[in-house]
């Protein structure tokens, strides 16, 4: 019970530090610049395509909806990758540089603690990033014709935010690594990279080695969640992103606590 | 670990030993008996646990002798680090191991029919797909992973043809993006990709299918009456043509009716390639009566030829014409080749567009309409063609006295239902059911029952016509004329399009075209977002000014606020 009034406490004052922070608003602003932008230019240009393709008479039907919502979130993703990472990188980082991780290391709450709080935080961020394109999708997906079943794009939705916490997992413990939040920023964006284009190298590989390397890409897995399909495979994977992330910060710090001694 | 008592500490560090063996005993199992089942994972997994755990307590007693505590911390963290990945490691490989899926999407997109699954899911022995095209595809990659998850038999691979060319020797691999499937040492095409045409389960479980069953249509070629052979290789000979059959799964042989006491019983089709004789009386009886009983015939006649058929195609209402066949319309090139780009609307033609094919020496057909029979023209030639009486001549012109006046037909496809009202449509879907007792029919024909929703009814109206045509194999008779024989020589089989008349003839003929499982292709819901001007312009407004000025508003109150 304290461990979760502890977690509770890191994540608020995780979460206000985001939302006092003018940098976490530019942030903020420029990513729903850019998301509302793709949101719109997605939406035409299929539509468009649609409608050229109704003029040719196509025999197959078309769900403007479920290829709209696969495009968009695809894009998003992508976004993600490059906005996250400056989410993540002063989680721990920032600390350092003022000096009070030695604090944070050797006080009564547990490095599990504060590490699942701080995680908590910028995942609650990020969600309350995402809320505006909700209201788009609620006017886009509200002419839909027949209606659109709410599975699909709940399940995107989940698996964005499943994904977000991976890389910002990742990125945390990445970022307690160092007291230069750009380095962390950096190292983050690297390795998620890395992660999201990995099966493109495993298609080059032998047999055992491409099926491990591809199934852990990102890309991978959250494709398969924006398309509908909840693999049990893919809620792993990105769950034992998420625990790795977290594990090795509470082991960083822990190997700090006894490192100055 | 301090919580423990030191006595119990003493004995953990034997779990390492334990665990080993354990583990050992798992790998052993899993590589003797090369199924990697519950049984050895599960060994493997609670012996790399009990190993990990025992290491925890073992190393700390290293650790004593080298009385240095950072290092103590540094190892107990690179321990604790290693057991967490290798134990995310394992998790992870089990739900890859024994995956379960839920497919959210309306149409069920991304989930194999039953059919797929039962076939699969029971394969004896090992089955490969093999996709000759260096970069995969990743909608037919994940068909195929879907097609794995149902069973253990079942391989693919992505061969780059540029680069195994052992493969490419072995499967017979003619141009980039074919699909072959590989069964028991039975080697079999399936299918070229390309832009319009995917990898479908409909296509892939179908092929499947038949390779299981084993399913060799057997075709004859007619021999003894001066006929083009297939054991002939130039300018006489059918070698190209009978390699590409065989390629794309028949079993081809030679007839010569005069050899034989009885007529073959398992033909799928039977050629009758240019007889240069007239056929015997008996001979033509005994085809007659094989066609009449729903057997399928292609006819390919050299211009003026006796062949004895003609009471056969009387039957029919074929008639042939001994005029010549002069195209006016190719330049430069002899007269009687003839050049075309017109198609029938038949299966056999379906793809071709304008395609071109070409055709040296023929001569026109005509068909008169038989009550019954339904014949389409497949091949006509250009109006600036004509059927020439006088080949005497020195020039070829047309007379409009003797000479018939383009477009002419020079290939027919013909076809007999055996039943009566054979018009009626839902007489017809009783008797398919009826007449298929496989169990996976059965179960096929349920499940297609079932999935009457009423987004598949605009699609339904299409397909209901070729199932109820192709599921009446045994009972129609199917027959094939051509007023020419060179197009499937060898010289003239590579080129345009003349193998596709040829291969898709017989196809259609042997009636291997329809699947004889009835999986309906996947297909999206229709679905249409009718944004009006107003709300797409909301949207911009809101997603592109409004919102992201909100969040710059705020980014500069709250700077302002800090100062």
């Amino acid at each position: 019970m304290i461990a979760i009034s502890n977690i509770i406490a890191i994540f608020r004052k995780e979460l206000q530090g985001y939302f006092t922070s003018p940098f976490a608003y530019i942030i903020v602003g420029v990513f729903w610049f850019l998301s509302g932008s793709f949101f719109i230019s997605i939406l035409l240009e299929t539509s468009q395509e649609i409608s050229l393709l109704e003029q040719q008479g196509t025999p197959y039907p078309i769900d403007a909806a479920y290829i709209f919502l696969l495009r968009f979130f695809s894009a998003l993703g992508l976004l993600s990758l490059f906005i996250l990472p400056i989410l993540s990188m002063g989680l721990y980082a920032e600390e350092r540089k003022r000096g009070t991780l030695e604090l944070l290391a050797t006080s009564p709450i547990t490095n599990w603690s504060v590490a699942v709080g701080k995680l908590l935080g910028a995942i609650a961020f990020f969600t309350f990033m995402i809320l505006p394109l909700l209201i788009y999708e609620a006017i886009a997906f509200g002419t839909a014709d027949p209606p659109l079943q709410p599975g699909v794009p709940l399940l995107a939705h989940l698996g964005l935010i499943l994904l977000a916490a991976a890389i910002l997992s990742l990125g945390m413990f990445l970022s307690s690594l160092t007291d230069s939040t750009i380095l962390a920023a950096i190292l983050t964006f690297t390795l998620v990279l890395l992660l999201w284009i990995v099966d493109l190298l495993a298609n080059r590989l032998p047999s055992p080695f491409s099926d491990i390397l591809s199934h852990l890409s990102l890309l991978k897995h959250y494709n398969n969640l924006i398309q509908g399909v909840v693999d049990l495979s893919s809620l792993v994977l990105l769950m034992s992103y998420i625990i790795l992330g977290l594990f090795l910060t509470a082991q960083s710090i822990e190997a700090l606590r006894f490192a100055r001694r | 670990m301090k919580t423990i008592p030191k006595p119990a500490q003493k004995y953990l560090k034997y779990l390492v030993f334990l665990g080993l063996s354990i583990a050992i005993a798992g790998l052993v199992a899993g590589f003797v008996s090369e199924k990697w089942s519950a049984l050895p994972i599960s060994l493997l997994v609670v012996g790399s646990l009990l190993m990990l755990v025992g290491l925890v307590f073992y190393l700390p007693q290293l650790q004593v002798v080298l009385q240095q505590r950072s290092t103590q911390v540094g190892t107990d963290a690179i321990v604790a680090t290693l057991s967490v990945i290798i134990i995310l490691g394992l998790i992870n490989f089990l739900a890859v191991r024994y995956p379960s899926r839920i497919d959210l999407t309306e149409t069920q997109l991304f989930t194999l029919s039953p059919q797929t699954q039962k076939i699969i899911g029971n394969l004896p022995q090992p089955l490969k797909v093999l996709v000759f095209d260096a970069t995969p595809d990743p909608a037919d990659k994940e068909l195929l992973d879907n097609y794995r998850r149902q069973g253990d038999n079942f391989q693919y691979e992505f061969v780059d043809p540029q680069i195994k060319l052992g493969m490419v020797e072995k499967f017979g691999v003619d141009s980039a993006r074919e699909v072959h499937l590989e069964y028991d040492e039975r080697l079999q095409r399936l299918q070229t990709l390309s832009e319009q045409e995917s990898l479908s389960e409909v296509s892939l479980s179908n092929g499947i299918e038949r390779i299981i069953r084993q399913e060799q249509p057997q075709i004859y070629f007619l021999q003894g009456h001066g006929e083009l052979s297939p054991d002939n290789s130039g300018e006489n000979g059918l070698s190209s043509a009978e390699s590409s059959l065989e390629n794309a799964g028949y079993r081809v042989e030679t007839l010569n009716l005069a050899d034989r006491a009885e007529f073959p019983q398992d033909a799928a089709a039977i050629i009758v390639p240019a007889p240069q004789q007239e056929l015997l009386e008996r001979e033509v009886e005994l085809l007659q009566d094989y066609l009449d009983e729903g057997g399928s015939l292609l006819l390919m006649f050299e211009p003026r030829t006796e062949s004895g058929l003609e009471p056969l195609l009387e039957e029919w209402g074929v008639r042939r014409d001994s005029r010549l066949i002069i195209d006016g319309s190719i330049a430069n090139s002899s007269l009687a080749t003839v050049l075309v780009n017109n198609y029938g609307l038949h299966p056999i033609t379906a793809d071709f567009e304008n395609g071109n094919s070409i055709y040296l020496l023929s001569e026109p057909l005509e068909v008169e309409e038989v009550e019954g029979i339904q014949a389409t023209s497949l091949l006509r030639t250009s109006e600036q063609s004509w059927a020439e009486s006088d080949l005497e001549l020195e020039e070829f012109e047309f007379n409009p006295g003797s000479d018939i006046q383009g477009p002419l037909t020079i290939g027919y496809a013909l076809n007999r239902q055996q039943t009566e009202e054979s018009e009626d449509r839902d007489k017809l879907e009783e008797l398919d059911s009826d007449e298929e007792e496989s169990p996976t029919s059965e179960e096929s024909e349920s499940d297609s029952d079932e999935e009457e929703s009423p987004a598949s009814e605009e699609s339904d109206s299409d397909s209901d016509e070729d199932e109820s045509e192709s599921k009446q194999d045994e009972k129609e008779s199917r027959l094939v004329v051509f007023g020419n024989s060179r197009f499937a020589t060898d010289g003239w089989f590579k080129q345009q399009l003349n193998g596709d008349v040829f291969l898709n003839s017989v196809k259609w003929l042997a009636n291997t075209d329809d699947t004889s499982l009835s999986i309906r292709p996947k297909e999206l819901k229709n679905r249409r977002l009718n944004l009006t001007v107003g709300q797409a312009g909301m949207i911009f407004w809101l997603a592109v000014f409004i919102v992201p000025a909100f969040g710059f508003a705020i980014a500069g109150w709250t700077w302002w606020r800090r100062r």
